[in-house]
């Protein structure tokens, strides 16, 4: 007993000292937090073990949905160029000198992806990892989007040669022709050099919008009233003249007779159109009063919808009744109306939209 | 019925004060168990059930009769009741006019009030006219009203129906049978044109709101064609007056919290001016 408790003693006195120690050199600075020298031998291991352990961990549950739609692919490879491609390198393409700097330098992305699964890569990509460098998705309430992302990093391994280009960067020529808003790459990676997306399906169309909802729009966007992760990282730090030249060259685009899809589930749309039109009996609005088809004089802040993506129109749809979409300045205007909606008219509504042709 | 009902029930009267009168007479012990017996089932169970179930029978043969009108009503005044106003068709035998939370109805003359509600329940209540009716959706429910006399009455939703149930009120103006065809006549005719229009269907005003004559054609909110011949807005929450109307439109849940109609504080305010004006021209 007497033995025991000298041990306990002991024990206690040097935890106490080794505490006092910590505080000591946490508060005068002893502590080298410098990235040149690395960590100390074994926590290096510790951090990565904790890191594989906890994704392996808290993924669990989470269901993919399918990732082979190659716009979806696209759309990843576009946001990957923006977002990701500065610290993890591109397919053919090595990370930047300042990436291989840091303390633990990102892996090149061919290597980055190696022993995850689709949940995996998700969760790290909308989570984000502490300590490393690794951000987490920078829209909160879109879980919907990391998915793209995940579609791309899925294709990685078979990018071959310049193919990652093609997908990921605007066509190079007619860049150059707009010298004087550079930004407009970034816009036409996934929006297209006339607002007509080279990613059908899965990216809004931007032909036929005014100059003013445009700019309103970015604004929106940079000011994170409307959640976007993918487009926070574009709009986010455009100065108000950059805004503006942008919404001017977009809004100036002619408005481009994209072909439609003929649609695959003819009864829905019509029954979009009749609620498009107004269901008397159930005090539904008329969308076509703003929205069109027609060719009345309509307030510049009432966005066009025809031929836009049916699961981009579902889920504004969806935002709206939620209460939880930022917009233009009439953006409140569609939070009564969406509240009325179920979910079936949702589904209606975007089909038809989706199924008309934009511009007469 | 009423004689019929009256007689018997003397008659009964007579019957029990006689029993009871000649239950104080007689002679304590003269009567059997048995005989007591059979005057209390007999008279205290079988001949009630009896006369009772006869007078139900006959009673109900006659309520359908009771129940319709002396005569048959000049006009039928369909009213929807939504959160948080009324809907208000009139239908007689050559028209049919929509128009809202206002009533005017012919001095002296019987009107059926047809009620409906596409969302909760709700009552139409007119005080000074008749007694209060539910609108419940789903049933049809009527109201037989014949004003006496000339005037100008407040009707309001008697049975809580949300937020804004107290801002769900309505004018009600008997006037004289020529007065209410003058009136009649112009409710049903479209919107004088006017340039205020191509603003309403600017600002997507027509989305909701129907102005006959003109391209706003919705169907949603209360038809406006003639709203600047009514005497308040918003279902009698404000005087029709050009500063209520701009308050109105700019910020429609200050007025009425959880009504439909969004807020259209983000227009310039010279269209939403101008907007009033509009409103307060289609007389």
């Amino acid at each position: 007993m007497i033995r025991m408790s000298a041990i306990v003693r002991h024990g206690m006195i040097l935890a106490l000292i080794a505490v006092v120690a910590a505080a000591v050199l946490i508060a005068i600075g002893l502590f080298p937090v410098s990235a040149r020298l690395g960590h100390l031998p074994g926590v290096g291991w510790l951090l990565h073990t904790t890191y594989q352990r906890s994704v392996d961990f808290w993924s669990a549950g989470i269901d993919p949905p399918p990732l082979d739609d190659p716009a979806l692919v696209q759309l990843g490879a576009a946001h990957f160029e923006s977002g990701c491609r500065a610290c993890h390198g591109a397919p053919g393409i090595p990370n930047g000198a300042l990436a291989a700097a840091m303390l633990p330098p990102p892996p090149h992305i061919t290597h980055a992806i190696k022993g995850w699964d689709d949940a995996e890569l998700y969760w790290i990509v909308r989570e984000g990892v502490k300590m490393s460098g690794m951000p987490h998705w920078p829209a909160v309430a879109r879980d919907d989007e990391p998915w793209a992302l995940v579609a791309f990093l899925r294709r990685v391994p078979r990018i071959r040669g310049t193919e990652y280009i093609r997908l990921a960067q605007a066509p190079a020529g007619r860049v150059a022709e707009l010298g004087a808003i550079g930004r407009v790459a970034n816009c036409a990676r996934c929006h297209g050099m006339d607002g007509v997306p080279p990613m059908p399906g899965v990216v809004p169309r931007i032909d036929g919008l005014s100059a003013a909802y445009l700019a309103q729009t970015l604004r929106a966007y940079a000011a994170r009233r409307r959640d976007s992760g993918i487009m926070a990282v574009q709009a986010v730090g455009l100065s108000e003249t950059e805004i503006a030249a942008l919404a001017r060259y977009y809004a100036a685009a002619p408005v481009a007779a994209m072909t439609v899809a003929a649609p695959t589930k003819p009864a829905l749309v019509e029954q979009g159109r009749r609620i498009a039109l107004g269901v008397s009996a159930r005090r539904l609005p008329v969308c076509a009063a703003c929205h069109g088809p027609g060719t009345r004089p309509k307030s510049p802040l009432f966005p066009v919808l025809a031929g836009q993506p049916q699961v981009y129109l579902a889920r504004q749809l969806h935002f709206f009744r939620a209460r939880n979409r930022g917009g233009t300045s009439h953006v409140t205007l569609m939070f009564p109306i969406a509240r009325q909606l179920e979910d079936e008219d949702i589904d209606a509504l975007a089909a038809y939209y989706a199924s008309l042709r934009r511009g007469g | 019925m009423f004689w019929v009902v009256l007689a018997l029930s003397i008659v009964v009267w007579l019957a029990v004060i006689g029993v009871a009168i000649y239950a104080m007479r007689r002679n304590r012990d003269i009567a059997s168990d048995h005989t007591g017996l059979w005057l209390i089932l007999g008279g205290g169970v079988i001949i009630p059930t009896v006369v009772l179930s006869v007078l139900l029978v006959w009673s109900l043969g006659v309520m359908p009769t009771l129940r319709e009108p002396s005569r048959p009503p000049a006009l039928v005044v369909e009213i929807s009741a939504e959160r948080f106003w009324w809907r208000v068709r009139y239908r007689d035998a050559n028209l049919v006019v929509d128009s809202a939370n206002e009533l005017r109805l012919p001095l002296g003359e019987p009107v059926e009030i047809i009620l409906t509600s596409p969302d909760v329940i709700h009552s139409f209540w007119v005080p000074n006219l008749a007694g209060k009716m539910d609108a419940i959706p789903g049933r049809t429910t009527r109201l037989l009203l014949e004003p006496e006399r000339v005037g100008r009455f407040r009707g309001q939703c008697a049975e809580f129906c949300g937020t804004s149930h107290a801002q769900m009120a309505f004018a009600v103006e008997v006037m004289p049978r020529a007065g209410f065809d003058r009136w009649i006549a112009a409710e049903a005719r479209p919107a004088v044109p006017l340039a205020g229009a191509v603003l309403f269907e600017t600002h997507g005003c027509g989305a909701c709101h129907m102005i006959r004559g003109t391209a706003a054609r919705g169907t949603a909110g209360p038809d406006l064609t003639h709203v600047g011949s009514r005497r308040t807005i918003a279902a009698a929450a404000l005087p029709m007056r050009e500063a209520d109307l701009i308050r109105w439109i700019a910020h429609t849940e200050d007025v009425k919290p959880e009504v439909n109609m969004p807020s259209f504080a983000m227009l310039p305010r010279r269209d939403i001016e101008a907007l009033a004006t509009y409103l307060l021209a289609l007389k």
